[in-house]
């Protein structure tokens, strides 16, 4: 299925953002189904990558889904649905980081290692490690916001004015994030060849 | 000072990413045509950006959104089955507690309600003839006295509180109001009830303090 950043996926939902809001205002039980379908890779993805923890991931994307059903009528439409639900997956993500925050307490070596061989995903654990694992440690050194503008704008290329919207700052601000994130990240990873 | 290298610099990023403006992209490909240091910065730059692509994401087998949706579902029922049903179940356990909590509140609303109006709210302008708070009626038939704080009048104007006696103008005039009505003294000690009832933590925006 071709997909873009988006959510135009060609799916009725992804074709039809603002019917299918409607139809979730009005409790249409498939338009849960079908939003769930139409985000939820990109859902996981963004709370994966924020996280980098499998079991941790997928537990903030059903979290983010079911804060998205129970707060629907709270929708007003003023930013589009996309980004509404980016903002809900990021916050509860960031939030899942301060909590645990013992795993920053723990060396970073150690919780790469737990975390590949406790993934349920056989495909990631047969992605190269040794580049995993050092983008995972350097990923972690990223403060909360800077790694939430990361992901976003890195990986989900949402722009900048998308960005200011889903995380609640300006554009300049995102801008900044990004920039000091990427320069840290060539710092950490400029041995690697 | 920032050098020509540093203002470069500062531009890479958004070259790499194709996000300059032609202009602004031809003047960093000229400048790194001729400096190696930014030439060698660029590079270790898209090096980064190569090795971030493969960052050890993974998209999960159908399997696993098979299971993401049944969970979800599940989710949602709990959710809703916590709302209507397992509410109900918990309603008689929890009603101790919810007695005890309105205990406390009422508790709490006989011991923090204002007493009488604190000592430094002026006198309104607005006075009443003829009687005054604590003050029999007979005792003074026609003493000017300051009934009306600028506390209870300003409440009474912001309509914040609804007062059973509205200090109207006629009604304050000697010659239309008659202090020994009984029916002017209950609704007078109504008003004044309401007036001082409210605490001065609800003090309203832009509601005088007292001694101002």
């Amino acid at each position: 299925m071709s997909q873009d950043v988006r959510g135009e996926t060609g799916t009725r939902a992804g074709r039809d953002p603002e019917g299918l809001v409607k139809r979730l205002k009005a409790g249409d039980e498939r338009a849960y189904e079908e939003l769930v379908t139409e985000y939820r890779e990109r859902v996981y993805r963004v709370a994966w990558r924020v996280l980098r923890d499998d079991d941790a991931a997928e537990d903030a994307a059903q979290e983010a889904f079911i804060r998205v059903f129970r707060h629907i009528d709270r929708f007003e439409g003023r930013s589009s649905i996309y980004t509404w639900i980016y903002r809900i997956t990021v916050n509860i993500a960031l939030n899942k980081l301060k909590r645990d925050r013992f795993r920053r307490m723990v060396p970073l070596g150690d919780i790469v290692h737990r975390d590949r061989r406790a993934s349920s995903n056989p495909a990631r654990l047969a992605i190269s490690s040794e580049v995993a694992e050092r983008i995972d440690a350097a990923v972690q050194t990223l403060p909360e916001k800077q790694r939430a503008v990361f992901v976003l704008k890195f990986y989900e290329e949402l722009s900048h004015a998308e960005i200011a919207e889903v995380l609640g700052c300006s554009e300049g601000t995102s801008k900044a994030n990004y920039f000091h994130a990427i320069r840290k990240m060539r710092k950490q990873l400029e041995d690697l060849r | 000072m920032k050098t020509r290298c540093d203002g470069i610099k500062d531009l890479l990023i958004e070259y790499i990413e194709g996000e300059l403006s032609s202009g602004d992209a031809r003047a960093v490909e000229e400048h790194l045509d001729e400096c190696e240091n930014c030439a060698a910065e660029c590079a270790a730059l898209r090096r980064t950006y190569m090795l971030l692509r493969d960052d050890g994401y993974a998209e999960p087998s159908p399997f696993f959104w098979t299971r993401f949706n049944a969970r979800i579902r599940a989710r949602r029922r709990e959710a809703s089955a916590f709302g209507a049903g397992r509410w109900g179940a918990l309603a008689p356990r929890l009603a101790p507690v919810m007695a005890a909590v309105v205990c406390f509140g009422i508790g709490m609303w006989l011991g923090l309600r204002p007493g009488p109006e604190p000592a430094g709210y002026p006198a309104a302008p607005l006075r009443v003839t003829g009687m005054g708070r604590g003050t029999p009626l007979a005792a003074s038939p026609t003493a000017v006295l300051p009934v009306v704080s600028a506390r209870s009048k300003y409440l009474v104007d912001s309509g914040a509180i609804e007062p059973s006696f509205t200090p109207a103008a006629d009604t304050l005039r000697p010659e239309t109001f008659d202090p020994f009505g009984g029916e002017a003294r209950m609704r007078l000690a109504t008003f004044e009830r309401e007036a001082y009832r409210m605490p001065e933590t609800e003090r309203l925006p832009g509601e005088p303090r007292a001694g101002e």
